[in-house]
């Protein structure tokens, strides 16, 4: 296979704004990656390589003080090969140029150090069983054309109408694109590419204090609305002008589904059996040590699963490694059906497939043909004193008590007193400190409908753009507010 | 040398003509086709390559030279293409880092530029690493478009703007402060290259401070770990439009040192751990793990923390308002994460609205006109980026010379973090001062391919001038808590925030007539501007200043900006402990 070769990185392809007829997608096709790894093979002579490739772009724009501000665009190439000769110890390179003169003095490099090499103080021989991969379905056009051409117009239908409102918008449009390819001696060729786009607004008053927050996220740039989006967040921003004290304590919530968002994100990594096998998780039985598998762990209305081919949440359908991400069910109807065996460990333990933890994920409630969930609206008119939040700034995981699995956050972008079925007035965000395991296991109260929920500016989810997470709105009993939190 | 394309992939006859016309070019300018951009390795544990140095595994770069000219061609490309004005950081990063075997070795070497273009008031960046004059060229013209391009966004959202203009809102973000074109070069001191010293010797001194601390006790030992061995050093070059060209060449690094204190016989352990970050980012080289010795840093709290070991491990139950002693180390994390982040002129000029958050001290003018101090008159604070600091640089980002100045005046706040961009929302302010309109430098983008960002340089906190030592500080409480090497997280607005311990470092003594009687974890929540305001009793003198890095996010997507922070101890009262479930 003839392999291109290029005196030129890819930033070349994210060509020059200016130039929308380039069509070209504004990353290289995973093929192309698959012929620079394929050639890596042939030139290194080490018993175990393993190539993995990877191109990204993004384009972020981003408005402060109803202007756009800054737009900040780019790409990036990745070739990590890591070769071993025996029972020696491994070592690793990373370059980023697809020239052959600079592949080729990698390869030579790696095969020299990698026969200097030591013998492995911890030689692994992990099964390769015949590994098999769901073919990719992540990767959407109209998002690559949206790099040189749609996103720019979004801006201004995202912003124009915050402005005419008379709220001050800051904001943020965003695409990415990713192609990745995994080759081994061992066998695997994994490989695929993925798209994903993100829009949020902030709404702020210009004399008092109060705003609204709305957002968006997909993998298809047409599913987005810029306009719905920025009505949304002026929406809330007008319920939120002055926002008033009130006291915390358990209060029944109706968390709105960026909310839940990150309380299904912050869960997620729960989900890792080594940490349930040897550490101390809400999902290990206290007792016995031993995990909770098929024992109820949530409100058996509630089901949570991932799948690569979700048509709202998929992902590429191999991890970092390689290894084959297959659809799975961590929960059904409340009990815990499945943990992710990470590599190491699955070899360990002998279980017979490999499955990374991952944080895309969509959380369902019943599914009932007679009856369609309540909306949040239809929520709110059930309460007779509740709190509704809109969204969670940040949220972290306390460790007092790992079997409890509370967390601790504040809420921001828009929080409500609900009294008598309708939202009164607006207060003031809250710190909260709670365990969303016993809240979705014994609390649960309402489960809405599931959409994909946006993160906006999200640090402790990850990296930017987070993984997507399908989430209903839910309303919770006695959810713990501990403080009130200024917000700006 | 004609490249050879993917049959699969279709190329544009522009892109072959780039192609040819590349290779051309690049040999005329005798740059060669495949010097290295991006480098990451490891170092195989073996005799002959202990022997070597750093710098035999690092590949070729480009010379200072030529990232001059591709710098030039850059600015001059943006020009052409119709900016008002442009810039341009490119750079050559190497690194090396040693932890103790089994590990291996890591060298890295990596090579990138990024470009901002500025038209009719409006921003945009591009970044690549293709390091051509071609390439750097069509990045700028990139740039340009795409400023061209949200310039005309702006227009259209000129109208829709008017009216909140009327209203009040100040228009901060379509100017720039002035700033004269600066030329030169300027080299960071390094006694010691770290890249010409060999890995054997990087080994020897990591298992040389591996050693006991403090004279063992009958019941307690102590011990350093020294975990890392880390330098980085980069060449920048900055280039604009108006005619700014100058090359630093930085180098930062050091040891990353932890210390862990133990009572014999314990079950289970209840270890104390401290550790200081500040030794891994120093300026210089290699010198800086010899001279003076990084053990010395954490040698004066042994003695007591044998001590405390002795102390009843506790849970603290209670609630209520307590005053706190809290170390140089956590005054300087909680000054960091609160009231100095707030001062950064990004989230005062609403930047990061989307992002990190606004500041509970905006709008800048008010603040600076208000007629009280919004601070204890203990509290003066100044920042700067002179050496010795490892924030130190001649120009920052925007190729401004940083100047030291002072934040917060005996309470009062006169000043904020700014840079080129955030500059202008201190207009009227100046001008009522006579002084001029300038940046103070603090714009850093953290990789050349990353956007310049305000950040603080390093802030100094004013020590007390009287004698007041910790114990000092720690006699005046009743009944309270010693904070050393705590962990301090804010709320997103920073008006309040929690100090608490971190799992592998700090202690938390209950303090009652003055003497410690026990080891606690409470988690002591306060309000910043009480905190730093009316509860603020007492600063410690010089002997109990210490220093310690703050991290912050900022930006979509988010990158991390460290901001180094030294501070006295802090004698505070009602900080609240609440029950938590």
């Amino acid at each position: 296979m003839t392999v291109m070769h290029r005196s030129v990185s890819p930033s070349s392809l994210h060509g020059p704004e200016s130039d929308p007829s380039e069509t070209a997608p504004p990353v290289l096709a995973p093929d192309v990656l698959r012929g620079v790894a394929d050639d890596v093979m042939r030139w290194t002579e080490a018993d175990t390589t393993n190539v993995f490739v990877e191109h990204s772009a993004i384009g972020m724009t981003r408005v402060a003080r109803g202007r756009v501000r800054m737009q900040e665009s780019g790409d990036a190439l990745s070739i990590m090969i890591w070769t071993a000769y025996g029972q020696r110890a491994g070592v690793s390179l990373r370059v980023d140029q697809l020239d052959e003169r600079v592949l080729r003095r990698a390869v030579a490099y790696l095969d020299t150090t990698a026969r200097q090499a030591s013998g492995d103080p911890a030689p692994r021989s992990l099964p390769f069983p015949p590994r098999h991969y769901l073919p990719g379905a992540v990767w959407k056009p109209t998002t690559a054309v949206a790099f040189t051409d749609t996103r720019h117009a979004a801006v201004f239908e995202l912003v124009a109408p915050v402005l005419a409102a008379g709220l001050l918008p800051a904001a943020m449009v965003g695409v990415y694109a990713a192609s990745k390819v995994h080759v081994s001696k061992a066998g695997i060729t994994a490989m695929g590419w993925e798209t994903d786009a993100e829009i949020a607004v902030t709404a702020r008053h210009l004399t008092v204090r109060g705003q609204g927050w709305a957002g968006q996220a997909a993998r298809n740039w047409s599913a987005l609305s810029p306009a719905h989006v920025a009505d949304r967040a002026v929406e809330i921003a007008r319920r939120s002008a002055n926002p008033v004290a009130f006291e915390p304590g358990r209060r029944t919530v109706i968390l709105d589904r960026p909310a839940v968002a990150a309380l299904v994100n912050a869960m997620a990594e729960t989900f890792d059996a080594t940490y349930n096998f040897i550490g101390r998780t809400p999902l290990q039985d206290r007792a016995t040590g031993k995990p909770k598998l098929n024992q109820l762990v949530m409100d058996p209305r509630m089901t949570l699963r991932s799948d690569p081919h979700d048509p709202d949440g998929g992902y590429l359908p191999f991890d970092g490694e390689g290894y084959p991400r297959v659809p799975m069910t961590w929960i059904d109807k409340g009990i815990l059906a499945n943990l992710a065996y990470r590599t190491d460990y699955a070899a360990q333990r002998g279980y017979p497939e490999p499955n990374s933890v991952t944080r895309s994920m969509r959380l369902t409630g019943p599914a009932s043909p007679a009856k369609s969930p309540p909306t949040v609206e239809e929520m709110i008119k059930q309460c007779k004193e509740a709190v509704y939040v809109n969204r969670i700034a940040y949220i972290e995981p306390i460790f007092d008590d790992p079997y409890a699995g509370t967390m601790t956050g504040v809420t921001t972008g828009g929080c409500f007193l609900i009294r008598d079925g309708q939202i009164v007035k607006p207060i003031k965000d809250f710190r909260f400190r709670d365990s969303p395991w016993t809240a979705l296991n014994t609390r649960l109260e309402a489960v809405g409908t599931s959409e994909r929920a946006a993160f906006g500016y999200a640090p402790w989810a990850g990296q930017w753009p987070i993984e997507p997470a399908i989430v209903p709105p839910l309303m919770i009993r006695d959810f713990n507010f501990t403080a009130m939190s200024d917000a700006i | 040398m004609q490249p050879t394309v993917h049959p699969t992939n279709t190329v544009h006859p522009t892109r072959r003509e780039f192609f040819t016309a590349s290779a051309a070019a690049a040999a005329a300018l005798g740059l060669g086709v495949a010097p290295m951009r991006v480098f990451a390795a490891t170092i195989p544990a073996t005799a002959p390559s202990r022997r070597t140095t750093p710098a035999a595994w690092i590949p070729e770069s480009l010379p200072d030279d030529q990232l001059r000219a591709l710098a030039l061609a850059g600015v001059e490309a943006a020009r052409a293409a119709g900016a008002d004005f442009a810039d341009i950081r490119i750079g050559v990063q190497r690194g090396i880092s040693v932890s103790a075997h089994p590990q291996l070795p890591m060298v890295s070497l990596a090579c990138g530029y990024g470009v901002r273009a500025w038209i009719d008031g409006t921003w945009s960046f591009q970044h690549g690493n293709v390091m051509t004059p071609e390439s750097v060229a069509m990045t700028a013209r990139g740039a340009v478009a795409g400023a061209r391009r949200n310039a005309a966004t702006n227009g259209r959202l000129a109208a829709y703007r008017t009216s909140l203009l009327a209203k009040g809102m100040r228009d901060v973000t379509s100017a720039w402060a002035a700033a004269p074109a600066v030329t030169g070069e300027w080299t960071m001191p390094v006694e010691i290259d770290p890249f010409t010293v060999p890995i054997d010797d990087y080994h020897r001194i990591l298992g040389s401070l591996a050693n006991p601390l403090a004279p063992a006790t009958v019941y307690a030992a102590a011990i350093a770990r020294a975990q890392l061995l880390e330098w980085h050093g980069e060449t920048r070059i900055f280039a604009s439009s108006d005619g700014s060209l100058v090359t630093q060449r930085r180098m930062t690094g050091g040891v990353q040192l932890s210390s862990v204190s133990r009572l014999i016989g314990e079950v289970p352990p209840t270890d104390i751990e401290l550790r200081d970050d500040t030794l891994s980012a120093l300026c210089g080289g290699f010198e800086s793990v010899l001279r003076p010795a990084p053990l010395a840093a954490l040698e004066p709290l042994y003695d007591a923390v044998v001590r405390w070991h002795e102390l009843p491990a506790v849970r603290f139950d209670d609630v209520g308002r307590f005053p706190v002693v809290l170390d140089g180390k956590t005054s300087a994390a909680l000054i960091g994460t609160t009231l100095d982040a707030a001062l950064d002129g990004d989230r005062v000029a609403g930047f990061e609205s989307d992002a990190a958050g606004d500041s509970f001290l905006s709008p800048a003018e008010d603040i600076l006109r208000a007629e009280a101090p919004q601070l204890s008159p203990l509290l003066s604070m100044h920042a700067n980026r002179a050496l010795p600091s490892p924030t130190a640089v001649q120009w920052d980002d925007d190729g401004v010379t940083p100047e030291p100045y002072t934040l917060v005046d005996r309470g009062r706040v006169v000043d904020f973090h700014t840079t080129r961009e955030s500059a202008p929302m201190m207009t009227e302010w100046y001008a009522s001062r006579g002084k001029p309109l300038r940046s103070h430098g603090t714009s850093v983008a953290s990789n050349p391919t990353d956007v310049p960002r305000g950040t603080g340089g390093h802030l100094t906190v004013s020590a007390a001038t009287g004698r007041t030592t910790l114990d000092a500080l720690v006699r005046e409480l009743d009944h309270g808590f010693l904070v050393v090497h705590g962990a301090v997280y804010s709320t997103p607005g920073l008006s309040a925030g929690t100090v608490r311990l971190d799992p592998y470092d700090g202690v938390v003594l209950e303090i009652r007539r003055g003497v410690p009687v026990a080891r606690v974890a409470p988690k002591l929540e306060f309000k910043t501007v009480s905190a730093l305001g009316k509860n603020l009793l007492a600063l410690g003198d010089a002997s109990t200043v210490n220093t310690t890095n703050v991290g912050a996010m900022k930006g979509i997507p988010w990158t991390e900006s460290i901001q180094r922070i030294t501070a006295p101890a802090m004698l505070c009262k009602d900080f609240d402990i609440t029950l938590l479930t």
